[in-house]
């Protein structure tokens, strides 16, 4: 009996090595760049797992009988692998072919998702920016509105490209951009986000529930990876469009140093082209200065704004063998806008004869991000795997606006109004962060993820009126320290749980926060999954919203100080089920998320001049809650998606709207969107149609009188309901066809024709008052309308 | 396959369903009042009239004839009837007094909502004094040093209103001309720049006041005639209206308001008087 069982006991090493470990990195077979979250599956099992971020992966205990592995990744053909014959202990290097190379491989099964993968994970979704160009847009390739063509992401803001996550705002969203936190994402109005695509590898969107590792927004995460640099040759890419131009280059340095930059430019304020006249002409209406009439018997002014932009993203690395990459990575994305106009205009008075109206209004902006990051990634052993950054970033927003108003009577010369009115609005904030991360595969049913950081933040903020008006001034500096734990367990081969637990100390408050996270997946089938997804996450930078009546909004960062600007919070519900097959996706997701803490800044109840700036933010609670609908074919020469999001927001407010219940201003009933795409040869055609239902604003409701004890009267305007009106419905419809084609053996082209809104649909983005006139002067400021562009690209 | 269509046809219904009339859903349901008490006096300055579009150039001040108007003092009731000729309500009956020391409320019922407020009146001014009752003003022509005298006058030629003040509470002095009709300065007269600047620089309505004394320059009055000066004690309603009237379009201020669930503002005053008069040499 003892003999017996030692010989059991000598048995079950043996069944170990019955088992092998798989590792290796999974890259881009054009340049080398490693792929992360590529999904690496032992082909008869349900063995697997995703690549880190630097394309690593592990698998353990993979039985003998295993003969191969399949590898997919959003953008690429999948590839099957034979174990065979390959030599695992040093680790297997899988190139994956991007799917446009269109090359005639064997060993290609099938791709993943041809642009959009949406069922990783609870409301995780990523694009490929492989694909993106191949999508409908104004004129630049831009991976945020592609994002807002998701469920759950609005897509009808063409005045920001930063995205607003079932009902969060922008600023609720975590921007990470190789670890950088950027606090702007728009170009240009916001109708182009402020990333080179050609610069970027990766694209992972969290919609909610996110993982441990993630902190310091109320709402999502987008984690932008970008490209490492070719260390084997030199490559590039280069284009050029109606509105700018745009280069990227990898440079290998020698066999352990790259060197890639990537830049944009957009020539407007040059060469105004025709795409950048179809914008002025959709803000301005005619010519003459004086735009046609919107609304019952409001004459509507114009505007004409002249802007530019540029950014340009450098990343320098070192591999000094297969376990190790340092990367120093640099950013830098600017905007310059001027909205100065003029304008004049006589109007007719029965009793007093004509008056003439006459004034200009010189406004400027300019704001943007700088950052750098330094990143040492190092694969100690298969199990274990750890990333140590240091970031700096800054982001900064100016504004000056200096308004003059002269009213005179004609007749008789005389001056009747001469008004002269400045705003200036300044707004920083400066990120120090360091982080360390570490991965840990424990076995095939328990990852773990662990991590600590500390991040040290300063906002600065002035809003000053006719020089001398103080509106609000703020220094505020602040640091927090995070740490966190999770840990990926499949105790079965169809459940996965992801539970973690983020803990932060926030210095200006001096509160300990803890943040639970559970994310879940049941396979049901090997076809139908159940989700749910649960998690506390907190905010302590925030984009406070400036309700601004008569212009709309103009929101600024500040953080949390525990009296004007609380700590913001927001607990997370989600559940939904999803179909998938090789060719197709269904998706539901349902969501219910509180938030708490809500700020709002409103000079609506300024009183006087010697106001107390304190009584002018509001804080509140709001409820977020929606389902969304995903149907997506994935595969073949027709490819795109289907989706319908119903939602809504409401908040409530203490101080605002007499303590009564209201829409935030995103608040948005319907939104159904269409995505098509077509290949036929050498050409693609695309096709793209966003519907929402209108949104709310603040109407002035009327004007009012009111007598004074000698007769004079004063004159209000009843502002109404906060956010009691809506806007009209937005819809709109793009289009595009993409032409490949090779210049020579190396260089590879595509000519592209798109057309943004085909129907011309004249949405509104917001009005604008002014009083100073009578009768009141109303300026609807629409989105754009047609806007043709043709772009040329080529790739070497 | 089934559940491929089932998502498909209710993507499509629910698109059919979302679509929305293009229109903004702008209602103006609000009202302003406008109400004022005087302590010692009749109720006769209380007016309830519509807001107007902003396409409307002026005021039509649109009186709401049809509202139910109460005002109402230490439990008791006085229903306000409308005064067509005047656009105001006024109270007909008899036991309606306004004391210094009341508390009025105000009930407003009109277009199926109801705004309330109350007010306090105010202690009548004390201690209103003037400095003289009767300022000679010469005959203004255009003759060589006629600009010295104007200015000298202005700097000089002054009533002096004074009062007891000595919690520094808001006061509000309104000026008219009880009779007389000739003009200061002929039409046709030639007056400086600055000069005229100085002179317009008075108001016979004054801004709310903390101080006790007002000063009222000779030749910055409408003409030669008799005048009264009120010096109301005002409530800090009115003082808050009446600063709010700078309104700035860029960032629109929400008219203050002791109006609940309405526009405009229910305010008592208190007021003592002087008389003076400008003669002509």
């Amino acid at each position: 009996m003892k003999y017996s069982f030692l010989a059991l006991m000598a048995l079950i090493p043996m069944l170990f090595y019955a088992q092998r470990t798989v590792t290796g990195v999974v890259r881009d077979k054009d340049g080398g760049e490693s792929l992360p979250y590529a999904s690496v599956i032992v082909k008869g099992t349900t063995l697997g797992t995703t690549t880190n971020l630097d394309g690593f992966f592990t698998i353990l205990n993979v039985p003998e009988s295993a003969t191969n592995l399949t590898v997919s990744y959003i953008g690429y053909l999948a590839k099957e692998i034979a174990l065979e014959g390959l030599d695992l202990e040093k680790g297997i290097t899988i190139l994956l072919e991007a799917d446009a190379n269109q090359l005639d491989e064997v060993v290609v099964s099938s791709t993943k998702s041809k642009i959009l993968s949406a069922n990783t994970g609870i409301s995780q979704a990523s694009i490929s920016t492989k694909q993106l160009g191949l999508l409908p847009s104004v004129g630049e390739v831009d991976i945020f509105r592609s994002l807002q063509l998701l469920p759950g992401v609005s897509g009808t803001n063409e005045n920001s490209s930063g995205l607003f996550v079932r009902g969060g705002t922008p600023d609720q969203n975590l921007v990470l951009l190789d670890g950088m936190t950027v606090y702007k994402v728009d170009h240009f109005f916001g109708f182009f986000s402020a990333f080179n695509n050609s610069a970027i590898k990766d694209v992972q969107l969290y919609k909610g529930a996110f993982p441990a590792k993630y902190g310091g927004r109320t709402s999502s995460v987008v984690d932008l990876t970008g490209k490492t640099g070719s260390f084997e040759e030199f490559g590039g890419e280069a284009g050029v469009n109606f509105l700018s131009a745009n280069a990227f280059f990898e440079i290998p340095i020698s066999k352990k140093f790259s060197f890639l930059v990537a830049g944009r430019r957009s020539y407007t304020d040059i060469l105004k082209s025709n795409v950048f006249n179809s914008i002025s002409d959709n803000l301005i209406g005619n010519d003459n200065g004086v735009g046609g009439v919107n609304a019952a018997n409001l004459q509507v002014n114009q505007v004409q704004p002249d802007f530019y932009f540029f950014d340009w993203n450098s990343k320098l690395s070192f591999r000094p063998n297969e376990r190790d990459l340092f990367t120093l990575s640099t950013y830098n994305g600017q905007d310059f806008l001027d909205e100065s106009r003029g304008f004049g205009r006589t109007i007719e008075r029965e009793l007093d004869g004509n008056i003439l109206v006459d004034g200009d209004v010189l406004e400027k902006t300019d704001y943007g991000n700088i950052g750098v990051s330094l990143k040492w990634s190092r694969q100690w052993s298969p199990r274990v795997y750890t990333n140590f950054l240091a970031a700096g970033t800054e982001y900064f927003s100016e504004y000056d606006r200096r308004s003059r108003l002269e009213i005179t009577a004609p007749e008789t010369g005389e001056t009747l109004l001469d008004f002269n009115g400045t705003t200036f609005e300044d707004n920083s904030v400066q990120d120090l962060k360091a982080r360390f991360d570490l991965e840990w595969l424990l076995s095939n049913q328990h990852k773990i993820s662990t991590g600590v950081s500390y991040t040290r933040t300063k906002v600065d903020y002035d809003n000053i009126r006719d020089e001398t008006t103080v509106i609000l001034e703020r220094r505020q500096e602040s640091g927090y320290y995070a740490a966190y734990v999770s840990d990926t367990w499949t105790p079965s081969d169809r459940f996965t749980l992801d539970i973690g637990l983020r803990a932060t100390q926030y210095e200006l408050t001096d509160e300990l926060l803890f943040s639970p996270r559970v994310s879940l997946k049941y396979n049901v089938t090997d076809k139908v999954s159940l989700k749910a997804g649960y998690g506390i996450h907190y905010q302590f930078v925030n984009r406070v919203i400036n309700d601004n009546i008569t212009e709309g909004a103009r929101d600024f960062w500040l953080l949390s100080d525990g009296q004007d600007v609380k700590v913001s919070n927001a607990t997370h519900y989600i559940a939904g089920i999803s179909y998938e097959d090789n060719g197709w996706l269904f998706d539901v997701e349902g969501y219910y998320k509180e938030l708490e803490n809500l700020s709002e800044f409103s000079l609506r109840f300024r009183r006087g001049v010697d106001f107390d700036a304190n009584e002018l933010f509001f804080t509140g609670d709001g409820v977020a809650k929606g389902v969304e609908f995903l149907a997506q074919k994935k595969q073949g020469d027709y490819t795109g998606w289907v989706s319908y999001t119903l939602g809504s927001i409401r908040n409530t407010f203490p101080g605002l709207n007499n303590g009564e219940e209201f829409p935030a201003l995103h608040d948005q009933l319907h939104e159904f969107k269409m995505v098509h795409g077509y290949e036929l040869g050498d050409w693609n055609f695309s096709a793209s149609f966003v519907y929402g239902s209108g949104r709310p604003f603040s109407e002035p409701a009327g004007i009012y009188t009111v007598e004074l004890l000698n007769g004079e009267s004063l004159g209000f305007v009843d502002i109404g309901t906060k956010n009691g009106s809506r806007l009209p419905a937005y819809h709109r419809l793009d289009v595009s066809a993409h032409y490949k084609f090779d210049l020579s053996q190396k260089i590879k082209a595509d000519i592209g024709a798109s057309i943004f809104n085909l129907y011309n649909r004249n949405n509104i983005w917001y009005f604008e008052y002014d009083f100073n006139q009578t009768p009141v002067l109303v300026t609807a400021i629409e989105y754009l309308g047609i806007t043709p562009n043709l772009s040329f690209n080529i790739k070497f | 396959m089934h559940l491929k269509k089932h998502i498909v046809s209710f993507l499509t219904i629910s698109l059919l369903v979302s679509c929305e009339s293009e229109t903004t859903e702008q209602v103006s349901e609000n009202f302003v009042v406008e109400a004022y008490i005087s302590a010692n006096e009749t109720v006769d300055q209380i007016r309830i009239k519509e807001t107007f579009g902003l396409d409307i150039p002026e005021d039509p001040n649109t009186p709401i004839a049809d509202a139910q108007v109460v005002l109402s003092k230490d439990g008791e009731d006085f229903p306000l009837n409308f005064n067509e000729p005047t656009g105001t309500f006024v109270f007909e009956g008899d036991g309606l007094q306004v004391e210094s020391g009341d508390i009025f409320g105000l009930s407003v019922t009109a277009r199926d909502r109801t705004a309330t407020a109350t007010t306090s009146v105010p202690q009548t001014t004390q201690g209103l004094t003037i400095n003289v009752n009767s300022i000679v003003v010469p005959e203004i022509t255009a003759t060589f040093g006629i600009q010295e005298t104007i200015r000298d006058l202005f700097d000089n030629a002054r009533f002096i209103l004074n009062w007891d003040n000595p919690d520094n509470d808001n006061y509000f002095i309104v000026v008219e001309r009880t009779f007389g009709s000739l003009p200061i300065f002929p039409a046709d007269f030639p007056i400086p720049e600055e000069t005229l600047a100085l002179i317009q620089s008075f108001s016979t309505v004054s801004r709310p006041l903390t101080t006790d004394f007002y000063e009222i320059p000779a030749v910055s009055l409408d003409g030669y005639g008799n005048y009264t000066a009120t010096v109301y004690r005002i409530n800090q309603e009115y003082v808050d209206l009446f600063d709010s009237q700078n309104q700035d379009s860029r960032d629109l201020v929400e008219a203050p308001s002791n109006v609940d669930n309405a526009l405009g503002i229910f305010t008592a005053i208190a007021g003592a008087r002087v008389e003076f008069e400008v003669v002509r040499d």
